[in-house]
């Protein structure tokens, strides 16, 4: 019983290699239903995303590792050569931990974000339904995920702006807490802008107008943001209502200066505004951000801002990886009550209790027996034990080198009655070397 | 008992101060709950003192200390009321230190010293109104500090540490401005109560001009908050500072006033 994860990620590869081994969601079926197919693959699962693809498997020996390679191979047409420079491999304890720090964002791009524990649900939950995940596989994904949601909600790990949309919904919020209620204002209809609006919309606001040059355009996009579309003449008239401005035309020169601010922040009444200038060359002079309640961020602030955040949440990275060694020690645990030696062990343990037991509970009836005559009796029952458990034994031997073997270990368990705490601490003197025990 | 029940707040304050103080900086999702732990035990704390005084005296803040008890209790008060309905445990960090210092100076003033306030009507609500209103102006300068730090860092484009911890913007904003429209006719009452308990106890004294004049520049201070609010050109971190500058007259008043 072996657990391996293959695969290659970002760090390991360019997206021209990643592209060519990555497994849609639609064909993930198939792709699970072949590599189950093989003989020596007990469980397994896999996890492709734009970032990874990863195979974790549970196989019955080291030295089959190679048929997950071959898999990858034949399934997507390619020789092993062109990509086997690339893969890693994480064996036992090592496996878990990474598919831990996966889970915990720590392996992603962009560090600590969500996206990925939701990927991960979804890979598991499609081996669930191909039935390639059993006892160890649910186990450790189950784990996983909920080392994931630790992660992020005992640590910082996940604060802070992921980009410029997330920094200024943050930034929104500093200003004026609720999101509710503000109307926000986008001049032009770029792609940039579109996609930082979404972000506040996301974030709850709901009051959304656009102005572009081209009419069209920008009823287009408000059409698709849920809002109205004003006139490009009038849009200083719509900026002393508007709490958020978004700048993203692609004037070659401000488009709005300070002297005109300074104008629409009297007709406001001095009301605070929040300007978002995305657009390059920028739409809205500089010194306009000196004014009194005016909020101007630029790309370059927006981007530093994003910056700082990554920088904050590295530091997290420890706490992180505290937790994930808790766990993983969590699941070594648990892991080896699954392997055989301390199951033989225990048994024999068992047994031996039990004539001892039993000797000492009849010794008294025998006083009467000569030395010689005790002797035989012990040697008897020494015998006898060693004869019933002859068979068991070299069962459970055998079923340590077969794919699925710890299933049948669970049997074994439950008719000899010991309980999974029992091997744990018949184990305990050799815990110190996690890597053995896997 | 009465001592005991004072010396306990203080150290639950004081704890209170240093978990919120340490929240600000510190990245640990409990101090700040930890804190208002602290902050409620020090309140029910004073409040059974509170209880226990009044009912042992027949008029309740007699003297300057019970006086400056009362306005402890008011901010730490108040400071709980704005948690339950804000929830901005951040406001704790400056007004339970503040309300620290309020309880400590009860020990400058030991019980009978600064003798009997006049104990008719317009005394006793001139005392209960000014204090009251001074428990609001306090929290009101907590609103104001808070503010200008946010508009400062907001202003710097820095997003780190401390940032996130702060209330947004315009919420503590409007905080501070509630607080004071509520602070200021009480304030307003607790003079004019003020100027004709004293004529009715005919208790005219040298000092009585200067607190006079002191309280008279204080109302102007937050007379002029009021209007700066909401007046272009004054809204936002002008009118916080007059906040502020109100919040040291008040102090200042409070230092001149001889309780007598």
């Amino acid at each position: 019983m072996h657990l391996v994860v293959v695969g290659l990620n970002h760090k390991t590869a360019q997206v021209e290699v990643r592209e060519k081994l990555a497994v849609s969601e639609a064909d993930l079926p198939k792709a699970i239903e072949t590599l189950q197919a093989c003989q020596c693959v007990a469980e397994c699962c896999i996890l492709s995303t734009c970032n990874r693809t990863e195979i974790y498997a549970l196989i019955d020996s080291r030295e089959n590792e190679e048929v997950l390679l071959d898999f990858i191979s034949s399934y997507h047409g390619i020789p092993k050569m062109s990509f086997q420079d690339h893969i890693y491999r994480h064996r036992g304890h090592k496996a878990v931990e990474h598919l831990f720090s996966v889970t915990a964002g720590l392996d992603s791009m962009m560090i600590g974000e969500y996206q990925i524990l939701g990927q991960v649900k979804d890979a598991f939950c499609i081996a669930g339904e191909c039935d390639s995940t059993k006892t160890v596989l649910n186990n450790l994904f189950q784990q996983a995920l909920s080392v994931g949601k630790r992660a992020r909600s005992e640590t910082d790990i996940s604060k802070g702006a992921f980009s410029i949309g997330y920094a200024a919904v943050e930034l929104a919020r500093s200003i004026f807490g609720s999101l509710q209620e503000l109307s926000i204002l986008i001049l032009g209809a770029g792609k940039m802008g579109e996609l930082t609006a979404k972000h506040l919309i996301s974030a709850g606001a709901k009051s959304i107008s656009v102005a572009n040059r081209t009419p069209a355009r920008a009823e287009e996009l408000a059409v698709k943001l849920g809002g109205c579309a004003v006139p490009f003449e009038s849009f200083t008239d719509a900026m002393t209502q508007a709490d958020v401005v978004i700048g993203s035309t692609g004037a070659p020169e401000p488009i709005v200066t300070k002297d005109q601010m300074a104008k629409i922040m009297r007709i406001r009444r001095e009301k605070p505004i929040f300007m978002i200038d995305i657009a390059v060359p920028r739409d809205i002079e500089a010194d306009a951000g000196d004014l009194d309640n005016v909020f101007l961020y630029d790309i370059d602030d927006l981007q530093a801002l994003v910056q700082e955040s990554v920088a904050e949440r590295h530091k997290e990275i420890e706490k992180v990886r505290e937790i994930i060694a808790e766990e993983t020690r969590k699941f070594n645990s648990w892991f080896r009550t699954l392997e055989v030696v301390p199951l033989i062990k225990t048994l024999r343990q068992q047994f031996d209790d039990l004539r001892e037991a039993e000797w000492q509970r009849n010794a008294g009836k025998l006083g009467h027996l000569s030395e010689k005559d005790q002797q035989t009796v012990q040697i008897m029952m020494q015998s006898l034990i060693n004869r019933i458990s002859h068979n068991p034994m070299i069962k459970i031997k055998e079923y340590a080198s077969s794919p699925d073997g710890y299933s049948k270990l669970d049997t074994a368990r439950e008719l000899f009655g010991i309980i999974a705490e029992e091997v744990e601490d018949a184990e305990k003197p050799e815990q110190n070397d996690p890597e053995a025990a896997i | 008992m009465s001592e005991f029940l004072l010396g306990a707040s203080l150290v639950a304050y004081f704890i209170a101060s240093a978990l919120y103080l340490a929240n600000l900086h510190l990245k640990h999702k409990q101090l700040a709950a930890y804190g208002t732990v602290a902050a409620i035990a020090g309140f029910s704390l004073q409040t059974l003192r509170l209880i226990l005084q009044t009912l042992n005296q027949s008029t309740p803040f007699a003297n300057a200390s019970e006086a400056i008890f009362f306005l402890s209790w008011a901010i730490a008060g108040l400071y709980l009321a704005i948690l339950a309905w804000y929830r901005l445990p951040s406001v704790g960090s400056l007004a339970m230190p503040l309300a620290v210092v309020a309880l400590a100076l009860v020990y400058r003033f030991p019980t009978p010293a600064g003798g009997p306030l006049a104990g008719d009507g317009w005394m006793r609500i001139h005392v209960v109104a000014i204090i009251t209103s001074f428990a609001l102006f306090t929290l009101a300068f907590c609103c104001a500090v808070f503010y200008l730090i946010q508009n400062k860092l907001l202003k710097s484009k820095r997003m780190t540490g401390m940032f996130r911890r702060l209330p947004p913007l315009k919420t503590i904003d409007s905080l501070g401005y509630h607080l004071a429209s509520i602070g200021f006719p009480l304030l307003t009452l607790g003079i004019i109560t003020g100027i004709v308990g004293v004529e009715m106890a005919r208790m005219r004294d040298t000092g009585a001009e200067i607190k006079l004049v002191t309280s008279a520049i204080t109302w102007f201070a937050y007379a002029a908050y009021m209007v700066a609010h909401s007046s272009p050109g004054w809204r936002g971190k002008k009118a916080n500072w007059i906040l502020i500058v109100g919040a040291l007259l008040t102090a200042l008043t409070t230092a001149l006033h001889k309780f007598s």
